[in-house]
């Protein structure tokens, strides 16, 4: 560990590392050689090294204090801070609908997963709804759009609900520039203008070929301009920390309208 | 006074559109509402209420690599103007800033400047006197002069968030250009500044991050030599001789004509196919 400790200063006693006694063992050995934080010297009778001791200097491996390094806590030992609802450590997890199975935990969701009204999260299966959708915000307009879809200026620059699809996807479906498309899910579906895009590609996922697709959520019934409600499509299940509910990953289906 | 222009570095451009919306609410235009486009381009090109539009183009370049490319599209301002050549009535001039303006009062609404323009960005507004008469007025970007004459920015530049658009001291934004130029070489090989000089340059300079042509910008834009004497020489002499509303009638003629040799959109296509 390099520490320079001329270069500026740290407040308040110019010490870089906090707990750093805790850089050595019992005996007061650094850890690891390449790593060396402060060490015990017995010679000398006191912390030496490439920092200021973060602890009562001349105090060596025979006092009672010296395995509690962490002199900033009552009891003097680490603690980890978790506070997360589903344990200890953050774990991947697959979102509610999925093609793929969890390559990292034999666990799929979630299991703290807060779930919204039952009507409102029927689960769409793989092979009804074999594409990806993501839902997202534009520059023009905000939130579900009530202010921005009024505002002539705004409306004017995104006038139309659409969904974004890869030439790939329109191809197959037999899509074309400006066509009116119906997106599925097993909530509910939605009438939009296609956009075919560059920007979307379809997914090698495994030995599976997924598609994907985009949508914004600003829109609704009324106002200037208005369109069909993206969240007619969304699964309304929250994150069980911060409760966002999961509205960038859904399965559903397209077709033309 | 040093010479100013606005510059459009279109390669911090992140299509944003604020700029859009800047120029309806300061020069307090109506929404001109198109149908969908099937991008996210709000209008095919400007129009006489919307002074600057946001171009989208899903450029494939050489090597097959993909490029989303935005321009913030508006008058120019050249310095040789075509449109100014082709008013027949002088209401179209340059200001002390350079920009290229249209005097109302004396604008008849008859469209030569529309035709003519090089880069086809005036177009004639539609308006009703008091007694329901309809008349027209050619419009576009002012650069806005009106902000200029009282020490402010262009109401685009100001609302930019990426310096895009800046306006300032032309020696040093050239300057600058042309650092930047070097820097956004490798990822756009064919990046440029676009000044055209066969027009003697422009007030409004972009940097590009590919051809003019991919842009639908001409490449080596010229105002015809036709319209040059049309202006210098044959108006004066014609007003002189037959009086104004002749002139006008002959040169209705005569701007048809020229429109066919405006010339230099080779690859031009729409901006964003
Ligand atoms: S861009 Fe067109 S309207 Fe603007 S100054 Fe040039 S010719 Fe005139
Ligand atoms: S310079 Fe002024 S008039 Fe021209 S596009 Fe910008 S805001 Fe509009
Ligand atoms: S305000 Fe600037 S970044 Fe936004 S669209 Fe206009 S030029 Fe681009």
């Amino acid at each position: 560990m390099s520490n320079f400790l001329n270069w500026s200063f740290a407040w308040p006693a110019n010490r870089r590392n906090l707990y750093n006694r805790a850089s050595a063992d019992l005996n007061g050995k650094p850890w690891s050689k390449d790593r060396i934080g402060i060490y015990w010297d017995a010679a000398q009778g006191k912390w030496v090294g490439n920092d200021v001791p973060d602890f009562v200097k001349d105090r060596g491996p025979d006092d009672p204090a010296f395995n509690s390094p962490f002199i900033m806590q009552t009891d003097g030992k680490g603690a980890l801070f978790a506070m997360m609802n589903e344990g200890p450590f953050p774990e991947h997890y697959e979102p509610f609908e999925n093609p793929m199975d969890n390559s990292f935990s034999s666990i799929q969701l979630n299991p703290a997963v807060q779930f919204g009204e039952k009507a409102m999260n029927a689960q769409g299966d793989f092979s009804k709804y074999p594409i990806i959708a993501t839902t997202y915000r534009l520059s023009e307009h905000w939130q579900s759009g009530v202010m921005t879809r009024n505002v002539p200026w705004l409306a004017e620059l995104v006038n139309n609900m659409f969904v974004e699809i890869s030439e790939e996807l329109a191809k197959e479906k037999g899509i074309k520039e400006k066509d009116k498309i119906i997106v599925s899910s097993a909530r509910g579906e939605i009438e939009a203008y296609a956009m075919i895009t560059k920007r979307f590609k379809p997914y090698k996922l495994k030995d599976k070929t997924v598609h994907h697709i985009g949508m914004p959520w600003h829109f609704g019934y009324k106002g200037i301009a208005t369109g069909a409600t993206a969240n007619r499509l969304t699964p309304h299940i929250g994150d069980p920390n911060s409760h966002i509910p999961e509205y960038k990953a859904f399965l559903c289906d397209v077709r033309r309208a | 006074m040093a010479d100013y222009i606005k510059f459009v570095d279109v390669t911090k451009c992140d299509g944003c559109r604020a700029c859009m919306v800047a120029c309806k609410n300061w020069n307090d235009l109506p929404t001109v509402t198109e149908e969908y486009s099937g991008s996210y381009q709000s209008h095919e090109k400007v129009n006489a209420h919307t002074w600057n539009v946001i171009t989208y183009n899903e450029h494939t370049t050489a090597n097959g690599g993909f490029e989303w490319l935005f321009r913030h599209q508006s008058c120019l301002h050249c310095v040789e103007a075509a449109c100014e050549k082709a008013c027949p009535e002088d209401a179209i001039s340059h200001t002390k800033f350079g920009s290229v303006v249209i005097d109302h009062d004396k604008c008849v609404g008859c469209g030569y400047c529309t035709t003519n323009c090089t880069f086809d960005v005036v177009e004639l507004a539609t308006y009703k006197d008091k007694n329901g008469k309809e008349y027209r007025k050619a419009q576009k970007c002012t650069l806005c002069t009106d902000r200029l004459e009282q020490g402010l920015q262009p109401a685009c530049v100001v609302a930019c968030h990426t310096d895009c658009l800046v306006y300032d001291e032309k020696e040093t934004v050239l300057a600058e250009a042309e650092k930047r130029l070097a820097k956004i070489k490798e990822r756009f090989p064919n990046a440029n500044i676009y000044n055209p000089q066969g027009i003697k340059g422009t007030t409004t300079v972009y940097l590009l991050a590919d051809k003019p042509s991919v842009y639908g910008l001409p490449e080596n834009p010229k105002v015809p030599l036709s319209q040059v004497v049309w202006k210098d020489y044959a108006q004066p002499l014609g007003k002189a001789m037959f009086g104004a509303t002749t002139m006008a009638v002959v040169g209705a003629v005569i701007a048809n004509a020229m429109k066919k040799d405006k010339g230099g959109h080779e690859e031009g296509g729409r901006d964003h196919e």
